[in-house]
């Protein structure tokens, strides 16, 4: 355990990370996250899902909760209830649908412009499922079709997976934990270094009181020592603000 | 103040077959027991109760218990909710990690709020129930049972409620048996037609599953589903049976419950069913309960004879060991219609035991039960007077009601003033709802003892003045109208007393409609004056609507009464300046009417009224106002409205016009009317003038069932088939009734059903053209042969064949009477009306009705077969009188109003002196033809 994940753990704070999983339907996104959970935890059979549905799993770091959506055409609208507080994307593709590639660009176009995520540097996982398919793309070309290289300023990774074998899913999935802990750590140490400067300021309270005007004493102690400890409050001050 | 949204009643659910789901309702129940709505109480505390206990479920309460405890009082906790405040409160549903404590608590806020009726928009349910899914995260157990309950509440206002389904579905086969059963109701709420397909295997699977709870919520939400996918539901049949034969008692009960709504509508499955857990038996009391209501409604239908097996397993359940089974057998029993002393017997003897039981529950069943069939069964009901004396000082005020209440109704004259002091010493202990019953027994008391109104009226008078809600004030108005109705010498008491009553009356209702019998009765009482005071009061106290029919009342004082005149114009004179439109309006026309001193126009246009059908008026005076012409509007272009409803109306009318014009439901002929229009074949026929009622054309139960509805037109007939095929393994198409007339009638065209699919009835009509050269051919037989093309088909599937034949079948012949062509008006005041229409065409003559025997029997037949409504209360013959006037009021087809007075006589048979007044020479004569 390293520093920060000490003074986390110190602080209450869990490493729970809320994940969209989007994508046209049949792409196999209830497929991949039933592979990433627990084996006891994996079901059989998988339907079409209506709506959403809620899925959890570990990995050795961070803790997921993944929100499966469901990729019908009349539910995708309903997609973006649930940006807000997605801290990060998993995009599927099935890479074997060439004629509904350009469906899936579109969406992806919408997702990238929408209010909710197009600030933010969210990192986006693209998983070009069902490679094992006969005439299933290459996830380069995945890429280019989906113009993946026009994403400037969100970190994004693709990789070619199979579901059914999970083949290529942890591949992605250790990408994913990259960007997120930047992420976190980031959010640490702004965090730590607020804590430091509390805690100093917090020490320099009683001084502050000691020779601030209006002590009764203070014209006795006027001096060098008096002019230290206002450069210090300025100081202090600037670096809070 | 939270604004009430108004919600279905859904209490009737526990009195019908179908009384399975709580849960569903109880949310709703609750609020409407908060609202004070006039439940039985048991439904309200039962309703009341549960949901209370669902709250107490939710830990956090407990806090809030505590608290009141500690105060004392019993206030509750949610009550200064504000709607806005608590949905920005649901914003932390957003938070993560979920804090399940506090997001508990605010969906409990959100589903009190929903309960009291508060009002969602679509836009913030929306934004509610979406950040209420992402709770789906969180374990916690109460707080995911508090989401299935939120979903189901908010399942209609808030969009897109399907987002859930998925994670329903997911708790639905789970592992968690907590969740599974809830998770299946709150999914079945979402879920449309469509969507019902996807879901299907796993209610199939949930139906027959080991675990009772998850299979009773899927055979209960089946249940709700039948009403909307009836077709999908019908493949669930195999589980059903299979949860039939379970051990739990629940699920055995909810499982027939479904089987029977499967099935209710082919009445041999059931009797099929019937059969099967009759001889099998049963394990749960409550299915045995289901099975004898449905074995008593079968017998009802049928007709059944009290020899028929169905009786036998009703009265074997009179044995069995539970008390509840044993109860409602009896019960069952003493409701049948014709049943003989022999088999009362035992139903009888147990509900005497009951009696006695230590049991409250017990005693209150078996004293209600015999209550409400004191009237019809009074020898079986004597025959418990002892043990129903000894209830009279029960420490259960309710049970005390109605056992005296039932003596009442049963006991002799002499015993009245008895009971009477008797029930006095603690009606004011006693719930609303008893009050009504003790009104009601007090209303049957005076029909069967009218000598004792006197003390009755007193009781009513003194009821009248304490405190008490709606219902209650209206059942004792009631009574006391009913009484001056039957006794005469009664009148003025009566009227003095609900005189008193309305000048101090919170229900507009009940003030109106006093008002208005004022206005009828008043007039004619030896010292009219006195009521105008009563009557003017309320114009100067009260809201519009009462103002508008005091007013009305005034001027029928006026109209009837010349020496009041010139009063009652200076009193109209005042209302004219009222600040209400309708009370200015209705005191300016009955003003100039009533300066015209004209009896005619008094008859036609204060004591007698308009006798259109509202909605019918509404409706020409828009095409009116739509194609603008020259002519003035016709009054005769106006359906009339059928003779019941005019009464109706009449009395809430002035309610209905001031504020709640929609109040005004179409009458069964409106909607006739509007059926009819559609058909393009009718238009151009005018306006429906009568819809009789329909006549079968089948015996009960055979291949094919058709009853016939008869709609006149001015100049046509329109008879309306309604047709059921009970044949499975057919489908009829194009299906009509091909009519041969006796007389010069003339068939115009015949407008087909395209198809009549098994047990769903279907629609062919025959326009005929009535004879105009000869307006007095009035009646006329038919005779009728339903011709179509069969294609067989499987029953299993229902898919037909590809080819058919064509067939035919022979139904009874139809008769068209004089009566089809005269529509029931009620003229209020008659002898006004009778002098309106003048004799000009009067004609007289005399009848020998040789085979009748009493002056009931007389009239009854009069009535039925000229088809007119008995004017001034003229149908009820006193007792004991050898002679009686009857009044009877019509429109002839065409317009014409017709009246018909019939003087009887009752000397070795009844001798008939018919006297007939109209507009039209030919109707009086069409009259006198088809009466001869
Ligand atoms: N051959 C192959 N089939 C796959 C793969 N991944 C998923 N599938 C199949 O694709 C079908 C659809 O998978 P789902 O996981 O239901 O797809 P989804 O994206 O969740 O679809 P929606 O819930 O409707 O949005 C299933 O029959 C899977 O077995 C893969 O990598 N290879
Ligand atoms: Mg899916």
């Amino acid at each position: 355990m390293g520093l920060f994940d000490k003074l986390a753990a110190w602080l209450g704070l869990k490493k729970e990370v809320n994940v969209l999983c989007l994508g046209l339907d049949n792409s196999g996104k209830t497929t991949i996250i039933n592979r990433l959970k627990p084996s006891n935890a994996q079901v059989q059979d998988i339907v079409p899902t209506i709506g959403f549905s809620i899925e959890k799993f570990k990995t050795s770091s961070l803790s997921f909760t993944v929100f499966d959506m469901s990729g019908q055409g009349r539910y995708r609208n309903l997609w973006e209830h649930y940006y807000k507080e997605g801290q990060a994307i998993i995009f599927v593709i099935d890479s074997a649908d060439k004629l509904r590639m350009v469906v899936a660009k579109e969406e992806l176009d919408t997702l990238l412009n929408h209010p909710d995520i197009k600030h933010r540097r969210i990192p986006i996982l693209f998983f070009a499922n069902k490679m094992d398919m006969r005439d299933a793309l290459t996830s380069v070309k995945v890429s280019q079709l989906l113009c993946l290289e026009n994403i400037k300023d969100k970190p994004w990774h693709i990789c070619a997976t199979n579901a059914l074998t999970g083949d290529g899913l942890q591949e992605g999935v250790d990408w994913l934990q990259g960007p997120l802990r930047i992420h976190f750590n980031l959010l640490l140490s702004y965090i730590s270094s607020a804590l430091a400067n509390l805690l100093l300021f917090v020490s320099l309270i009683p001084n502050i009181f000691m020779y601030s005007t209006v002590s009764p004493f203070s014209s006795l102690h006027r001096g060098p020592f008096h002019c230290r400890v206002k450069r210090k409050q300025q100081q202090l001050l600037r670096y809070c603000s | 103040m939270v604004r009430k949204r108004p919600l279905p009643l859904l209490t009737r659910k526990y009195s019908d077959v179908s009384s399975v789901d709580v849960d569903v309702a109880t949310g709703r129940q609750f609020s409407l027991w908060l609202r004070g709505s006039s439940f039985s109480s048991v439904a309200r505390l039962r309703a009341a109760f549960g949901f209370i206990c669902r709250l107490y479920a939710f830990k956090m309460i407990k806090k809030f218990d505590k608290k009141d405890e500690e105060s004392g009082s019993g206030s509750n906790p949610f009550q200064h909710l504000e709607k806005s405040a608590v949905l920005q409160e649901a914003r932390i549903f957003n938070e993560t990690p979920i804090n399940p404590r506090r997001c508990l608590h605010i969906l409990t806020k959100i589903i009190y709020l929903l309960n009291q009726g508060e009002h969602f928009g679509t836009t913030e349910a929306t934004e509610a129930f979406f950040a209420m899914t992402r709770l789906f995260q969180s374990n916690d157990q109460t707080l995911r049972r508090m989401c299935y309950l939120t979903i189901k509440e908010m399942a209609n206002i808030s969009e897109d409620v399907i987002i859930v389904t998925s994670s329903l579905t997911k708790d639905m086969t789970g592992k968690e048996d907590v969740y599974r059963g809830p998770a299946i109701r709150a999914l079945c709420r979402i879920t449309d037609t469509t969507m019902l397909q996807a879901i299907e295997r796993y209610m199939k699977q949930a139906i027959v599953d080991k675990v009772p709870s998850v299979s009773s919520s899927a055979l209960v939400s089946s249940l709700h589903m039948v009403k909307m996918s009836y077709d999908v539901v019908k493949r669930w049949v195999n589980e059903a049976q299979e949860a039939a034969s379970s051990d739990n008692i629940m699920v055995q009960y909810h499982a027939l419950g479904l089987l029977y709504h499967l099935r209710k509508n082919d009445r041999l499955a059931v009797t099929k069913m019937l059969n099967k857990f009759t001889k099998s038996g049963l394990k749960s009391p409550f299915a045995y309960c289901m099975l004898i209501r449905i074995a008593s409604k079968l017998l009802d239908e049928t007709e059944g004879g009290h020899d028929s097996p169905l009786f036998d397993f009703i009265e074997s359940c009179l044995r069995n060991k539970n008390e509840m089974v044993v109860y409602e057998a009896a019960s069952a029993i003493v409701h049948m219609p014709n049943c003989t002393a022999r088999e009362l017997a035992p139903a009888v003897s147990v509900l005497q035991l009951f009696c006695s039981s230590p049991k409250a529950a017990l005693r209150y069943a078996a004293v209600r039960t015999l209550n409400k069939v004191a009237m019809k069964h009074p020898s079986a009901v004597t025959a418990c007077n002892l043990d129903l004396e000894n209830l009279i000082t029960d420490s259960n005020r309710s049970i005390a009601t109605l056992a005296i209440t039932t003596l009442l109704k049963t006991g002799s004259e002499s015993s009245v003033d008895r009971l009477m002091k008797q029930i006095s010493s603690f009606v004011s202990e006693i719930s609303d709802e008893f009050k009504v019953v003790v009104v009601q027994a007090i209303s049957a008391l005076c029909q069967k003892y009218p000598r004792k109104h006197s003390v009755m009226m007193n009781f009513l008078s003194n009821m009248l003045r304490d405190d008490g809600g709606f219902e209650y004030k209206r059942a004792i108005v009631d009574c006391i109208i009913s009484i001056i109705e039957e006794n005469p010498e009664s009148k003025e008491t009566g009227l003095a007393h609900l005189c008193e009553f309305i000048e101090d009356c919170e229900h507009t209702v009940l003030a109106t409609k006093i008002l208005h019998l004022l206005g009828k009765e008043g007039p004619r009482t030896p010292q009219p004056s006195k009521y105008i005071r009563f009557i003017f009061n309320r114009v100067v106290l009260e809201s519009e609507a009462v103002r508008a029919a005091a007013v009305s009342a005034l001027a029928k004082f006026g109209a009837q009464n010349d020496d009041l005149l010139p009063s009652v114009l200076v009193l109209l004179q005042r209302c004219m300046m009222d600040s209400d439109d309708e009370v200015r309006d209705r005191a300016t026309f009955y003003m100039n009417v009533l300066q015209q001193k004209q009896k005619a126009l008094n008859a036609a246009y204060i004591f007698n009224g308009l006798s259109v059908s509202i909605p019918g008026l509404e409706k020409s005076l828009h095409q009116y106002t739509l194609e603008p012409s020259e002519k003035p509007f016709d009054m005769k272009t106006v359906p009339l409205a059928t003779a019941p409803i005019t009464e109706q109306k009449t009395e809430i009318a002035p309610v209905a016009t001031s504020k709640l014009p929609e109040k005004l439901a179409p009458s069964r002929q409106d909607i006739y009317q509007e059926q009819l229009a559609a058909i393009p074949e009718f238009q151009g026929l005018g306006p429906l003038f009568k819809s009789s009622e329909p006549v079968q054309l089948t015996e009960a139960e055979t291949e094919y069932v058709v009853r016939c509805i008869k709609h006149t037109f001015a100049g046509h007939m329109v008879f309306q088939f309604d047709c059921t095929n009970t044949l499975n393994d057919q489908l009829l198409q194009k299906v009509l009734v091909q009519m041969e007339p006796s007389e010069a009638y003339e068939v115009v065209q015949y407008v087909p059903a395209p198809s009549l699919p098994y047990s769903q009835p279907g629609s062919c009509y025959t326009l005929i053209r009535l004879p105009d050269d000869d307006p007095t051919a009035v009646s006329c037989t038919f005779s009728c042969t339903m011709k179509y093309l069969v294609r067989d088909c499987d029953p299993n599937t229902g898919e037909p064949d590809d080819d058919g034949y064509d067939d035919e079948y022979v139904l009874e012949d139809l008769e068209v009477t004089v009566a089809d062509h005269i529509q029931k008006v009620l003229k209020p005041n008659f002898g006004a009306a009778w002098d309106e229409v003048g004799d000009e065409f009067e004609k007289e003559e005399t009848f020998a009705l040789a085979s009748v025997r009493t002056l009931d029997e007389a009239v009854g037949n009069i009535i039925s077969f000229l088809g007119m409504q008995p004017c001034e209360r003229s149908d009820k013959v006193p007792e004991n009188k050898n002679s009686h006037v009857l009044f009877l009021a019509g429109v002839f087809r065409g317009g014409h109003d017709v009246l018909v007075r019939a003087r009887l006589a009752l000397a070795d048979g009844v001798t008939m002196q018919v006297t007939v007044r109209s507009g039209d020479e030919n109707v009086v004569d069409v009259i006198l033809a088809s009466v001869g």
